[in-house]
């Protein structure tokens, strides 16, 4: 563990003790990246805001239950903030007809590299391994893979985008998946 | 963190815990596999795999600054939370575990009587308000699925005058998330009611469990309102299993 999820581990563990002021220098630590992790799958400042909010209301009840054997604490918070943010935009599909937006695909070259990667969080080098492993399962199925995760479109939203029945994207994904994991592993 | 197991490997599996965490399960899927993680260390340990690892991309989201109000929001929902409890001190969480410690001993008393009727208690909440009041008393017994339930106090004050429903919670331990266990109507006051697997699960896998006040027939998004009645950490208690 570094010293810097060394210092995020120590903020957790004063969250537990609801130290407020513990919550606050995460949220300023934090906060502006995750915010922009929420709006990159919400594309609304008032969703990506409250979605924010309650993620970090969440942070600090269940900072007693963080086990930093299990998991890193970027790990554990961001995972707290992506799941209430899809949460939000499955209430939100409901009420709208959701395409796959080109101003996303354009955006997907920018995950593509560790070029143009932003520094805010880890302030320190990236790891290539995802993206090389990302270029190497091929176009297609790496497309999928970042649609989903990046932008939270669903197998219906990417199979309308490829023009390709539902089944097809889910095994794209999968498949996907099966081969990025034993790209991972080989560098591991 | 690490590889999940390569003995391990299951292909289908493999693929329903990527696409839980990248979120294109559909909600019975999900749903269906959130049952699963509650009860395999496995499915947990290919889930923590992939936030890992996908977790790089996130990290090249660009910042984005947030409302300058928000600070001020997630503020004012925790201190709502800690409103009326005993000062500002860092530690005032350990009222909460003092309740309940505090309620295994009232246990013998109120229960005492009737522990030929409830075997094999597996875990307690004691349920506070901000006041350190004892609001319900909420026991499971797994050998025969109920929940035991001793309300302390009437909680029929504010619900007077509309129709609202008080909500039981479980907060998880695992992944932190909100479910919800039961609902009681106006004036409903049960003093047990039948556990089903997945509820069982829900109260072994909890760290808290909350009581809400809601609209009738319970929240319509399936989360807590922030009208919280009471609050206990969810402890084993005893069990001969």
């Amino acid at each position: 563990m570094d010293a810097k999820d060394e210092e995020l581990v120590k903020l957790l563990e004063r969250c537990a003790l609801k130290d407020e002021a513990a919550l606050k220098q995460l949220y300023d630590q934090l906060g502006p990246w995750l915010n922009g992790v929420a709006f990159r799958i919400l594309k609304s400042a008032e969703l990506s805001n409250d979605v924010l909010q309650e993620a970090f209301v969440q942070v600090w009840n269940n900072a007693a239950s963080y086990r930093p054997e299990k998991a890193k604490p970027l790990t554990w918070i961001c995972s707290i903030l992506r799941y209430r943010a899809l949460d939000r935009l499955d209430k939100e599909k409901k009420h709208q007809d959701r395409r796959v937006e080109d101003e996303d695909l354009h955006a997907l070259d920018n995950y593509a590299s560790t070029e143009n990667v932003e520094h805010a969080v880890q302030g320190s080098e990236m790891n290539q391994h995802l993206s090389d492993c990302l270029q190497a399962i091929g176009d297609r199925l790496g497309t999928c893979i970042k649609l989903a995760y990046l932008y939270g479109y669903s197998r219906e939203e990417i199979a309308s985008h490829f023009s390709s029945p539902v089944n097809t994207v889910k095994s794209w994904l999968r498949r996907g998946s099966e081969k990025l994991r034993e790209c991972l592993e080989t560098k591991l | 963190m690490n590889p999940p197991d390569p003995g391990q490997h299951d292909p289908k599996q493999e693929g329903s815990a990527f696409e839980y965490v990248a979120g294109t399960l559909s909600p019975e899927e999900r749903a269906d596999y959130e049952r699963m993680l509650d009860t395999s260390a496995e499915e947990r340990a290919r889930v923590a795999f992939w936030q890992e690892q996908l977790l790089e991309l996130d990290l090249r989201t660009p910042a984005r600054e947030p409302r300058p109000s928000s600070w001020n929001a997630i503020a004012n929902h925790i201190q709502a939370r800690k409103a009326g409890r005993a000062g500002p001190s860092p530690f005032a969480w350990l009222g909460w575990l003092s309740s309940a410690l505090a309620g295994l001993l009232l246990l013998a008393v109120f229960f005492g009587p009737l522990k030929n009727t409830t075997p094999n208690t597996d875990y307690i909440a004691v349920l506070t308000d901000n006041e350190g009041q004892a609001v319900l008393t909420a026991l499971t017994t797994a050998s025969d699925s109920r929940m035991w339930l001793k309300w302390e106090a009437q909680q029929d004050d504010a619900a007077e005058e509309d129709d609202s429903a008080l909500q039981l919670w479980a907060i998880s331990k695992r992944d932190g998330q909100v479910r919800s266990l039961a609902v009681f109507e106006k004036g409903q006051q049960l003093s047990e009611m039948p556990l089903n697997e997945a509820n069982f699960r829900l109260v072994s896998d909890s760290s808290f469990l909350l009581l809400t006040r809601e609209e009738a027939g319970g929240s319509a998004i399936d989360e807590p309102s922030d009208e919280l009645i009471a609050r206990g950490v969810c402890v084993r208690f005893g069990g001969d299993s």
